[in-house]
C-alpha cells in the first residue's frame, strides 16, 4: 500500500509474534465489529454479551448446546487508553420497562472484553488447563471506515475521486457551496489559513448534507469529518480535495499545503487507526442495514453497495500467521432480519451476498472463511399470518416505533400491529435496477419488553434470529 | 416472478379485546405459530446424494421381477397343500374320535393364532425400517429444497420416534424449547442430530467397536474355518439387529434378513467391500499382523470387514443423513478394533 512503509510492516509482525505467543497460554480473540451508522452494532455487541452472561437461548452456539460455558464475565479491556463500550448503559436503554428504546449510536472506537470459562475438549488443552478465553470486542464507527481506502491513495488520485463523485448529478446541488469555493481559489497562491478552514467547513458540510440524504454515503473521505469523535477543530481536519494542477508547484502553495495535511491526516489518523485496531483482528462482522436501504430505494441499495466494496477493500483477511495477523473469518450480516417474515430471509440474504460479492470474492481468494446470514441481534418481532382479501399474509408482529408509518397508517408507539412489509425479489438483482419502486415498506419497531428476571439466574436474554449461528461461525473454533 | 407482487399491509392489533382480533395471529410470542404460507411445490432437487442413491438401490427390488412370482406361487401352493394336509388330517382323527379330532383342531388354532401373531410382527419390523428409511429421504430432501415447513415434519417424526425412550425424554425437551427460534432447515437438522442422534450415534459404535473386536478374536482362536465362519456370521447378525434396535428399527427375522440384503448391496454399490478386501488385506492381512500369526492377521481382517459392515448398517438405518457430524471413515476401523475405549476413539 502505498502510505504504509516497510517499517509498519515490521512493527505489526513483531506485535503479532507477541500476540501469538501471549495465545498459547491465554488466548484472546479480538473480534471487530463494523458497519455503518445505524446499521446496528450497538446492539449487536449488546445483545451478544448479554447472551453470553445470561445464558441466554443459543442452540447453534456449540459451547452453550453442550453446556460446556462455565461462566461468563466482563473484565477491563486490555487496551486502557481506549473507551469501554458503555454495556451497562445501552442495556439500561433496553429494558427501562415502558421507557425502553434502542440505544445510541457508537460515536467513537470503543472496546469490551468478555471473558468465557468453559470446558476444554481436546486432549492437550485438558492436559494444559487452557480453559479460558478472553473475547476481546472492538466496536468502530462505520465512517471511519471508510479511511481505509485513503491507506492506498495519494492527494491527487483521492481528489479526483472525490471531485468525480461530487459532480454525479444527483449530488452536485450538495456540493454546490463547497464546489463554487473552491472554483475560485488559486491553488498557486500560497496558503491562507482562513482560506483553507472555510474550504475544510464547506467541505465538511457537503459530506454531513451527503450523510443526511439517504442514499448518498459512498466516498464520504475522510471519516473524521463527519465524526471526529476526539479530533473536533483539530488542524488535521482543515483540508479538502482540490482538483489537480499542472506542472510543478512551489511547496508554499494551497495545493501543495493541503496535499501535506491530506498526508498529516493519513499518518496521524488513519495509520494508527489501521495497524492498532483494524489489522490486529481474528475475526471480523460486517453489519449492513439493507432493510433500510430499500427503504430508501434501488439508488440507496446502490450507494450500500459501493460504500461496502470501498470499505471492503481494505479488509485484512486470510489464514493468519505468526507474523501477520488477519481477520480468518468474515461474517456479513443484513441487519434487522426480524422486519421481514423468517421466509423472506433467505432472500435478503441473496441481497447481502449479491451487495459483497467482490469483496468476499477477494477475501475468500486470501483464505478467509466467509459467511452471509441475515441477523436480528434482538428480535423485536414475533411471526404469524394474516387474511387480506382471502389472500394469506406472512406478518410479522411488534410495536413500530412513534412516528412510523405504513399505507396511510401512522403508528403512535403504543398499538401492537401485524405488518406485511412486502415481498423481497426473487432475484437479488432487483433490488438494484429500481424495480421495486413502492413495493416494500419497513417499519421499525420497539424493543421487546424483556420480563424482569431474576437478576441473579443464569436464564432468559434477548430472543434473537441467528446470533447464535453467528457467533458458532466467529468463536466456535476457539473453543477447542 | 411467478406470483404477482404483494403491497405492504398494516393490521392493527387491539390489545384490549383479545376476543375479536382481526388476525388469528394476537398470540402471545411463545405461543405464536410459525405458519408458512403455502407457494409453489418445492421443484425436486437437481442433485441427489450419493448416499441417496445407494440407499435408493438398496430399495431396487421394487422392479417386476419372475424369481418373486414363483416364489409367491410356490408359497400359495405350499400354504394350500399345508391348509388341505391338515384338514384331512383332522378329519381323519375325528372319524376315530371326537376328543384327537377337538385336540387336533385347537392345536391347529394356537398355530394359526401364533402364525399370524409372527407375520404381524415381522411386518412391523419391515414397516418399522421403511419408516426410518422413508424419514432419511424426506430429510435430505427438505434440505435440498430448503424447506421449512417439511423439515419441521420429519423432525418431528424422529421425536415421535423416540418419545417412548425415557433417555431421550431430555434431549427432545431441548429441541422443543428452540422449537420458535427461527433456524434454517440445515441448522434445525443440525440440531437435532446433535441433540437427538449424536448419543445413539456414539453407542452405535461402542456396539460396531465390540463386534469387530469379538470377531477378530473369535476369527483367531477358533480352530475350524467352517466354525469361525458360522460364529463370523451370528455376530454380524447380532451386530445388525443391535444397531437397528437401537435406532428404532427393532426389526424381526425377516427384517433382520431384509437389512443383511440391503447391506450387502450398500457395500456392493459403494464398492467399499471391495475395498476393505484389498486394501486392508494387503496392509493388514500380509502386514505387520500377518508376519505375526496367519490366524491373527485373519481376524484383524474379519474385524475390519465387520466394522465395514457396521458403518454400513449405519448409514442405511440413521434417520437422518450425515450433515453435523461425520461418519466413521476408513481410517477409524482400524482405531476401532484396537482403541482401549472404542467410544472414546470414535469421538475423537
Amino acid at each position: 500500500m502505498k502510505n504504509i512503509s516497510i517499517l509498519d510492516e515490521a512493527k505489526n509482525a513483531a506485535a503479532s509474534l507477541a500476540g501469538a505467543a501471549a495465545n498459547l497460554f491465554n488466548p484472546t480473540l479480538r473480534l471487530g465489529v463494523t458497519g455503518f451508522s445505524r446499521a446496528g452494532k450497538t446492539v449487536f455487541i449488546t445483545s451478544l454479551v448479554h447472551n453470553l452472561l445470561h445464558g441466554g437461548a443459543l442452540p447453534l452456539f456449540e459451547p452453550a448446546r453442550a453446556g460446556r460455558i462455565r461462566r461468563a464475565y466482563l473484565e477491563p479491556q486490555p487496551d486502557a487508553h481506549l473507551p469501554r463500550f458503555a454495556y451497562e448503559d445501552h442495556i439500561a436503554a433496553l429494558t427501562a420497562g415502558e421507557a425502553r428504546h434502542w440505544p445510541k449510536s457508537t460515536a467513537q472506537l470503543s472496546q469490551l472484553r468478555i471473558t468465557v470459562d468453559y470446558q476444554p475438549q481436546g486432549f492437550l488443552a485438558r492436559r494444559t488447563g487452557r480453559n479460558r478465553l478472553h473475547i476481546d470486542i472492538v466496536d468502530y464507527p462505520g465512517e471511519w471506515l471508510l479511511d481505509l481506502p485513503l491507506l492506498d491513495m495519494d492527494y491527487a488520485t483521492w481528489s479526483d475521486k472525490i471531485l468525480k463523485a461530487a459532480r454525479q448529478p444527483s449530488r452536485k446541488e450538495l456540493a454546490r457551496p463547497w464546489l463554487d469555493f473552491i472554483a475560485t481559489l488559486d491553488i498557486r497562491a500560497p496558503l491562507q489559513e482562513q482560506t483553507a478552514r472555510r474550504a475544510a467547513a464547506l467541505y465538511r458540510a457537503y459530506l454531513e448534507a451527503c450523510r443526511a440524504n439517504p442514499g448518498h454515503f459512498s466516498a464520504l473521505q475522510p471519516g473524521r469529518f463527519l465524526m471526529p469523535g476526539d479530533l473536533e477543530g483539530s488542524p488535521l481536519l482543515t483540508f479538502c480535495p482540490l482538483p489537480a494542477p499542472e506542472g510543478s508547484l512551489p511547496a508554499a502553495s494551497l495545493w501543495r499545503q493541503m496535499e501535506r495535511r491530506y498526508l498529516a491526516y493519513v499518518r496521524h489518523v488513519a495509520r494508527p487507526f489501521f495497524f492498532d485496531h483494524f489489522a490486529r483482528l481474528d475475526s471480523q462482522v460486517v453489519l449492513a442495514d439493507i432493510l433500510t436501504a430499500l427503504n430508501g430505494g434501488a439508488g440507496a441499495v446502490r450507494d450500500l453497495k459501493g460504500a461496502l466494496a470501498s470499505v471492503l477493500a481494505c479488509l485484512r483477511t486470510g489464514a493468519s500467521s505468526l507474523l501477520a495477523r488477519r481477520a480468518a473469518r468474515v461474517l456479513f450480516c443484513a441487519t434487522k432480519a426480524d422486519l421481514i417474515h423468517h421466509e423472506s430471509h433467505e432472500r435478503l440474504r441473496a441481497i447481502l451476498a449479491l451487495l459483497i460479492e467482490q469483496a468476499a470474492r477477494k477475501a475468500e481468494y486470501a483464505g478467509a472463511a466467509i459467511e452471509t446470514t441475515p441477523l436480528a441481534a434482538i428480535r423485536a418481532t414475533r411471526e404469524g399470518t394474516a387474511k387480506r382479501n382471502g389472500e394469506e399474509l406472512p406478518v410479522i408482529i411488534g410495536i413500530p416505533e412513534k412516528g412510523e408509518e405504513i399505507s396511510g397508517e401512522i403508528f403512535d408507539g403504543k398499538t401492537q400491529a401485524a405488518i406485511f412489509p412486502g415481498d423481497l425479489p426473487d432475484d437479488p438483482r432487483a433490488a438494484l435496477d429500481g424495480s421495486l419502486h413502492g413495493a416494500l415498506r419497513f417499519v421499525r419497531f420497539r424493543p421487546p419488553l424483556l420480563a424482569p428476571s431474576d437478576p441473579l439466574a443464569r436464564t432468559g436474554s434477548f430472543p434473537h434470529i441467528h446470533l447464535d449461528s453467528a457467533l458458532q461461525f466467529l468463536t466456535g473454533e476457539w473453543f477447542s | 416472478m411467478s406470483r404477482q407482487k404483494r403491497q405492504p399491509a398494516a393490521f392493527v392489533l387491539d390489545e384490549t379485546a383479545p376476543d375479536a382480533p382481526k388476525t388469528r395471529t394476537a398470540r402471545q410470542p411463545t405461543a405464536a405459530p410459525v405458519e408458512v404460507v403455502e407457494e409453489a411445490a418445492p421443484a425436486l432437487p437437481q442433485t441427489v446424494e450419493k448416499d441417496t442413491a445407494a440407499r435408493a438401490g438398496a430399495h431396487m427390488r421394487r422392479a417386476f421381477r419372475w424369481g418373486r412370482v414363483l416364489a409367491s406361487a410356490a408359497f400359495g401352493l405350499f400354504t394350500l397343500w399345508a391348509g388341505a394336509a391338515i384338514t384331512t388330517m383332522v378329519e381323519n382323527l375325528f372319524a376315530r374320535s371326537a376328543i384327537l379330532g377337538w385336540t387336533a383342531l385347537a392345536l391347529a388354532g394356537i398355530a394359526a393364532i401364533a402364525l399370524l401373531i409372527i407375520t404381524g410382527r415381522e411386518l412391523i419390523g419391515l414397516a418399522r425400517l421403511r419408516r426410518i428409511a422413508r424419514l432419511h429421504d424426506e430429510a435430505a430432501l427438505a434440505l435440498e429444497s430448503d424447506d421449512q415447513e417439511a423439515m419441521g415434519k420429519v423432525l418431528k417424526k424422529l421425536e415421535n420416534l423416540y418419545s417412548g425412550r425415557a433417555s431421550m425424554r431430555w434431549a427432545i425437551q431441548r429441541m422443543a424449547a428452540h422449537e420458535e427460534a427461527i433456524m434454517t432447515p440445515a441448522q434445525r437438522l443440525q440440531l437435532a442430530e446433535k441433540e437427538l442422534l449424536a448419543p445413539l450415534d456414539e453407542q452405535a459404535s461402542r456396539i460396531i467397536a465390540r463386534t469387530a473386536r469379538q470377531v477378530a478374536v473369535m476369527t483367531a482362536i477358533l480352530p475350524m474355518a467352517a466354525l469361525d465362519m458360522a460364529a463370523v456370521s451370528i455376530q454380524n447378525l447380532k451386530m445388525l439387529r443391535a444397531l437397528a434396535s437401537l435406532y428404532g428399527g427393532r426389526p424381526g427375522l425377516l427384517g433382520g434378513l431384509k437389512l443383511g440384503g440391503m447391506v450387502m448391496t450398500h457395500l456392493a454399490l459403494t464398492g467399499s467391500l471391495a475395498l476393505t478386501d484389498s486394501v486392508i488385506q494387503n496392509v493388514l492381512g500380509k502386514g505387520l499382523a500377518g508376519r505375526l500369526s496367519a490366524r491373527f492377521g485373519e481376524g484383524a481382517v474379519n474385524g475390519i470387514l465387520t466394522a465395514r459392515i457396521g458403518i454400513a448398517t449405519l448409514q442405511l438405518l440413521r434417520p437422518l443423513p450425515w450433515r453435523a457430524t461425520s461418519p466413521p471413515s476408513l481410517s477409524d476401523y482400524a482405531r476401532m478394533l484396537f482403541a482401549k475405549d472404542p467410544g472414546k476413539a470414535q469421538n475423537d
